[in-house]
């Protein structure tokens, strides 16, 4: 069985320090009627990202992965950028959670079953 | 509680399978192999098919990062087997199937599993970047690592062209890319790359699809056709098959609407209800159903491309299309994730959680796979040597005793326009007298010829 790890990153926020050089986890702030093709010179990575609408002042918050560079130079042009987290650091901590050995080599078991039988 | 499966182990989990329920399932071995050398595998299940049953295909691991994808499929087909194997029935959470609905599965449907479409990537995001997305190939490179990959669900045949179809106002990084840094760059050609054509290969060699689903993260959706624009059902010509609507796709609530009739539209709406319905009743989960332009529009994806097969190709099956975005967004939980919405899988107890919640998706998907209706099929009297059979056409060639092979004429396809039916009958019946001699078989097939002609040019000259 795989360990647990707790998943912390720092520093994250709206005003967090970025290294331009890394890759965050990031909500951008869109105006209701903006759509991502207005954050295209940015090069976010936000594929398969939802883009959810702040019941509360109707703004759109885009999910993506943005470089530390990107992150400041949306700022510059005035977008509020909210970093979740390194993603990097991230994902190798998830990495050390996958399976290194075969535990079904050679066919002879197999994975186990997740539904009850009834 | 799981952790997530290699690449190795997704494959030994097929052997394991094949031995195990050896009267039940067979590998099927793809027959391109992906540009790190790897040899993939899909998984057939059910019982000795006889022509005619409905069959359903599943894909997962596309997208590299996007983990447990081939997981929560692989254990979907380990666990329906197992069930099959008992006689019993499968519960999880709140959601129960009885063995009777199992058996309905293995004994009238085929379902067909490729779990792990991309290994290069799912490898890489294993091993080195996490957050890798597309396939491992380096051709459009040109030796720069962060310009490896194509999107190989941008690459599939249906509007991969993407400048010349869309509207240029909906060009974006989202619908495709013919930039190679981008995401979802989406290769030099349609079908460039030997996972989207080993999907191909599995739509053109099981016949009788009629549901194709891929397995994607993370906006928590049941996503269906059409995803190029928003569907309509009132302009049957306003179709992404009509060069006339070029340059204008892909711009939501304008002018321009994807043709989905009225029986399509309801019929495809109800089956992602039925998948979205099966997966919240697991723990209270808000899985939603929308077409897929609901996420952001495409252009080259599978959904899409496994429903424009039937009116692109002739003679093809109808397969509704579907992508099914497991885990959390709609949930109103991803205000702030904890962890990256993609990884998240890792993670133990939420990768249990997450096969327990999707499960039963795949296994509804898998009971509608036999309520499609299914056009009757006209076996010619006496008889049986049937060499080819797609009952959603109703096209059968048979051997006859002449030693030649014959056709039925296809059905017309409610789907397709009157004209394009009139010159499917056409030809039908030009290729049914094309071994007719003498004089009058010559004129035969000239007037025929003059018919396919004359109705080409009327729906030339007056479209619509």
């Amino acid at each position: 069985m795989a360990r647990k790890t707790r998943f912390v990153a720092a520093p994250v926020g709206e005003d967090a320090p970025v290294d331009d050089k890394a890759i965050y986890r990031v909500h951008v702030e869109m105006s209701p009627h903006e759509t991502v093709r207005n954050l295209g010179a940015f090069k976010l990575d936000y594929c398969c990202m939802p883009q959810e609408r702040d019941t509360h002042d109707g703004l759109l918050r885009l999910q993506a992965y943005a470089s530390g560079a990107a992150i400041a130079a949306l700022r510059k042009a005035g977008r509020k950028v909210d970093v979740l987290a390194d993603a990097q650091a991230e994902g190798q901590r998830m990495q050390k959670l996958i399976s290194r050995t075969n535990r079904f080599a050679g066919g002879k078991s197999g994975p186990e079953t997740i539904g009850k039988l009834i | 509680m799981g952790a997530i499966m290699t690449t190795a182990e997704v494959e030994s989990a097929l052997i394991f399978f094949e031995t195990t329920y050896p009267a039940l399932c067979r590998r099927v071995e793809l027959p391109n192999k992906t540009i790190e050398n790897r040899t993939c595998h899909a998984l057939h299940m059910g019982l000795p098919n006889a022509p005619g049953h409905p069959a359903g295909l599943i894909i997962g691991g596309v997208h590299a990062r996007e983990w447990a994808g081939p997981d929560i499929v692989v254990s979907f087909a380990g666990d329906i087997l197992k069930a099959y194997s008992s006689g019993k029935g499968l519960q999880y959470g709140g959601k129960s199937f009885s063995a009777a609905q199992i058996k309905q599965i293995f004994e009238q449907t085929t379902i067909v599993v490729f779990p792990c479409v991309n290994p290069d990537g799912v490898e890489f995001s294993h091993n080195s970047v996490a957050l890798w997305r597309k396939n491992r190939n380096p051709a459009a490179s040109g030796g720069d690592p962060a310009k490896v990959g194509v999107d190989i669900n941008r690459n599939y045949d249906f509007l991969w062209d993407f400048k010349k179809f869309f509207n240029p106002a909906a060009w974006n990084d989202s619908l495709a890319s013919d930039d190679p840094s981008v995401e979802t760059f989406h290769g030099p050609a349609p079908f460039s790359e030997p996972e989207t054509r080993n999907v191909n290969w599995l739509m053109d060699t099981y016949a009788n699809l009629t549901l194709f689903l891929d397995l994607h993260s993370y906006t928590g959706d049941v996503l269906y056709n059409w995803g190029d624009d928003d569907n309509q059902n009132t302009s049957p010509t306003m179709n992404f098959a009509n060069p006339a609507f070029d340059g204008q796709r892909g711009m939501i609530g304008s002018g321009y609407g994807e043709y989905l009739s009225a029986a399509d539209e309801a019929a495809t709406t109800a089956i992602a209800s039925s998948i979205r319905d099966a997966m919240n009743a697991v723990r209270g989960r808000a899985y939603l159903a929308k077409p897929a332009t609901g996420l952001y529009p495409t252009a080259g994806a599978s959904d899409d491309y496994a429903f424009s097969r039937h009116i692109a190709q002739a003679g093809q099956s109808k397969m509704y299309g579907y992508t099914l975005e497991f885990n959390f967004a709609s949930d109103g939980g991803l205000a702030h994730p904890p962890t990256d919405p993609f990884l998240a899988t890792a993670d133990p107890a939420i990768y249990d959680l997450t096969l327990r919640d999707v499960i039963p998706g795949l296994i509804a998907f898998c009971l509608e796979v036999d309520r499609i209706s299914l056009p009757g099929i006209p076996i010619p009297a006496g008889d049986p040597r049937i060499v080819y059979m797609n009952p959603a056409t109703g096209e059968v060639w048979w051997l006859g005793g002449d030693g030649k092979i014959h056709k039925t004429p296809p059905l017309p396809d409610p789907y397709r326009s009157t004209v394009a039916n009139e010159i499917w009958r056409l030809v039908s019946a030009f290729e049914a007298i094309g071994a007719v001699g003498g004089h009058g078989g010559e004129i035969a097939r000239q007037g025929l010829l003059r018919a396919i002609e004359a109705v080409a040019r009327g729906a030339a000259e007056h479209p619509g």
